[in-house]
């Protein structure tokens, strides 16, 4: 009979899980070949020159798109913050060979003219789409962006937070997913990531 | 996926129980700010905002030279209708921002408010704050009283000491 308390017993076996777990994890960000996702549905907006946009009208070119609102303080800024960082370190060919989107989640507040002047102040490359609220759903459900309305002034509806999600798309000429890029990545990582995918 | 991988690898750290995270660092930096007896603020700043921003935030390092606990429990500015403290959530890939009563300042330790976590939020904005601007904020501490101090207003994409970029990124 096995006299180790239960405890001890199963805190054995949940570290070397744990440790298996970690294992397994650390060879598959080893590994790195991600299959590219194909992208279920599309989008239709308008992009910020008023001109309409599809995902579809995006093939032939890579993407890096990410979802917010111009309203947002701290979050937003911080990606496109990075965005614009990772665009400057990259070569001029592979910039050319990049568009880099901002879809506003928010579009009641985002117009046009609006997520124009919002998306230069990062880089003049970043091109901001907005379009009704059933567009920027249906765009934010293709990429499964979660958003929803936070922190609504009691004094005044249309002044608002957004809790969303702050991922990084990288998309491939085919419309495919390459990488999801979480909150605030490495730059130099992301960066590395696309000059190799642009030169392959 | 890579959020697959963080959320494990978040997983083993809260199964090992490593998961103490604080949002403090002891190291001093220099450039300090503004000093109280007790309360040192330093390298307060904000992000430029376009034209027709209504909100802002801003952040900091405070240090709690004292030997009690201090807890900052509010901050106001006339470059906004309301300024509060308020902190981001990470749920999972989601951010979700929410107003906090106080944020805590524990003796002897600096607490930093960067982007992503505490930070001093202005809502509705009365103007647009441009490259460069100083704006002066009020913080109010629960031990040391008020401290004034000078919030320098950073590029949009300025990231302060988290990104070694982000101070220098050049406006387009």
């Amino acid at each position: 009979m096995n006299t180790m308390p239960l405890f001890y017993r199963n805190f054995i076996r949940l570290t070397f899980f744990v440790i298996a777990l970690f294992i397994a994890n650390t060879q598959a960000a080893e590994a790195g070949n991600r299959k590219p996702m194909p992208i279920k549905g599309g989008f239709s907006l308008v992009d910020e020159t008023g001109k309409k946009v599809t995902l579809k009208g995006y093939r032939g070119q890579y993407l890096l798109i990410y979802f917010g609102y111009t309203y947002c303080p701290d979050i937003c800024p911080t990606s496109l913050g990075i965005i614009a960082q990772v665009l400057d370190g990259l070569s001029k060919k592979s910039l050319n060979k990049i568009i880099p989107l901002f879809i506003s989640i928010d579009p009641q507040r985002d117009s046009v003219e609006y997520i124009k002047e919002y998306t230069d102040m990062f880089h003049p490359r970043l091109l901001g789409l907005t379009g009704t609220v059933a567009e920027a759903s249906r765009a934010a459900k293709t990429f499964g962006v979660y958003f929803a309305k936070a922190e609504i002034n009691p004094e005044d509806s249309t002044d608002y937070s957004v809790d969303h999600s702050s991922n990084t798309f990288f998309v491939d000429p085919q419309g495919r997913i390459l990488e999801v890029f979480g909150h605030a990545p490495d730059i130099k990582m992301v960066r590395d990531k696309i000059e190799k995918q642009l030169n392959r | 996926m890579k959020q697959t991988r963080l959320f494990t690898t978040l997983a083993v750290v809260a199964i090992l129980g490593l998961g103490g995270c604080q949002s403090t660092v002891h190291k001093m930096a220099d450039g300090e700010t503004s000093i109280s007896k007790k309360i040192m603020v330093q390298k307060p700043w904000a992000r430029a905002s376009a034209r027709m921003a209504k909100a802002g935030a801003a952040f900091m390092t405070i240090t709690n030279h004292s030997m009690d606990n201090d807890r900052l429990i509010s901050a106001s500015s006339e470059i906004a209708k309301f300024t509060e403290l308020h902190t981001h959530i990470h749920d999972n890939g989601i951010m979700r921002m929410r107003k906090v009563e106080h944020i805590d300042i524990p003796k002897g330790e600096m607490v930093a408010l960067k982007p992503g976590g505490d930070h001093v939020m202005f809502i509705n904005l009365k103007r647009k704050l441009n490259l460069g601007d100083k704006l002066p904020v009020t913080l109010e501490f629960k031990n040391a009283g008020k401290v004034e101090v000078e919030v320098e207003v950073k590029a949009a994409g300025a990231m302060g000491g988290t990104h070694k970029m982000g101070d220098v990124h050049k406006m387009h």
